[in-house]
């Protein structure tokens, strides 16, 4: 993947070792610094504000209960997202289905965008949510996050042959959706 | 704000860059309050773990020490439960005969505890600093059981003995109710790592 993830922020020195000691301060520096990421992925990946929501919060929590266990041999972002990503898929796996909800009601920090990026935004988030669940969470794990399909088929608990064919699935389907708007637009 | 890339939907990476470009979202409220104040709870719940399990396996022990050193006496249960009937030794036998009620009462109860404890399920810390209460004031009265040879003290420990296991069970009975209704509130119907389509 090209560009770095939306998750690849920096911690001021010492947070994550406050972060271990229990110490609420470090607590909501990483909450701060994370919150809209961790929201970003889980409102993509379920595709429902309310679990989005509540997949921030859980992940925080788990976050900040788990931090001992961060051995550091990695960037904690990474261990954080996969907390998040883990949360998700746990989410939808539980919820099987959930009504459909718009949008509209999201807040996107989009105020400088032009009014034709404006509609695109919300034409391919209209588009995304048309998608079925796993496929959605597969294609936005897979170009966005940057998971491979080994990655993707761990996650979900199944073989790479089913995260190959929900990524050619969701980006058919994902293409066919957008193509009229990328016939039209300037 | 989207950064929209060149309109080709044929390209693999198209559809990654137009996803990419989308924005971020933040969240509609901030719950930051609210998840310090559940980190808070947990982890005073985990604290008094901390201290009534040390207090429950010196509670323990101390019952086991008391039981060894004390001889057994005739007439009263041991420690660990209530032994048979004791023989009447001349004094009223309505007395004794509502002793021995209470000795078998004692050790239904116990019996039941005993299975309840089989499939024992997790429990809060102030329920198990209130088990450790519980028995400890067994202990205490088992120990007064050995000691006593009076019939009108003896009924009342065991009367004693039996509302203590009588609430131990309400208790232990109480937690796994909960327990229950835990589980199937989170529904662990699937397997943590099988995708359902």
């Amino acid at each position: 993947m090209n560009s770095p993830s939306s998750f690849a922020k920096p911690l001021p020195e010492g947070t994550i070792e406050r972060l271990k000691r229990g110490d609420m301060h470090a607590f909501e520096q990483v909450y701060r610094t994370f919150e809209t990421p961790v929201y970003t992925l889980a409102l993509r990946l379920t595709g429902q504000p309310d679990a989005a929501a509540e997949v921030l919060q859980d992940t925080l929590l788990k976050a900040f209960e788990r931090a001992h266990q961060f051995r550091g041999d990695s960037p904690f972002w990474g261990w954080l997202r996969q907390m998040a990503v883990n949360e998700a898929l746990m989410r939808l796996r539980r919820d099987k289905r959930h009504a459909s909800e718009g949008y509209e009601d999201v807040y996107c920090d989009e105020s400088s965008a032009l009014p034709w990026q404006r509609m695109d935004v919300a034409l391919v988030e209209r588009a995304l949510q048309q998608l079925p669940d796993a496929t959605r969470a597969v294609l936005w794990l897979y170009h966005v996050e940057g998971y491979t399909h080994v990655e993707i088929a761990d996650q979900f608990g199944r073989s790479v042959s089913y995260s190959k064919s929900q990524l050619a699935r969701g980006t058919r389907r994902l293409r066919a959706l957008l193509e009229p708007a990328a016939e039209t637009s300037p | 704000m989207i950064d929209r890339p060149h309109h080709d939907p044929d390209q693999p990476a198209y559809l990654g860059a137009l996803l990419r470009s989308l924005p971020q979202v933040s969240p509609p409220h901030d719950a930051f309050a609210l998840v310090a104040a559940r980190a808070r709870r947990r982890r005073m719940r985990r604290r008094a773990w901390y201290i009534a399990l040390p207090l429950a396996a010196a509670a323990s022990l101390a019952l086991v020490v008391m039981l060894v050193q004390r001889p057994p006496t005739a007439g009263t249960a041991t420690g660990s439960i209530a032994s048979a009937p004791s023989h009447p030794t001349g004094h009223s036998i309505d007395r004794e005969a509502r002793i021995a009620a209470l000795q078998v009462r004692s050790q239904r109860l116990e019996a039941w505890l005993r299975q309840l404890r089989a499939g024992s399920v997790m429990t809060t810390g102030q329920d198990l600093a209130t088990q450790v209460q519980l028995r400890d004031q067994l202990a205490a009265i088992d120990v007064q059981l050995g000691q006593s040879d009076d019939a009108s003290q003896r009924e009342s420990l065991w009367r004693q003995r039996v509302e203590r296991l009588r609430s131990l069970a309400t208790l232990q009975l109480a937690q796994g109710a909960l327990a229950d209704t835990s589980t199937s509130a989170h529904g662990h119907g699937h397997a943590a790592n099988t995708w359902i389509d």
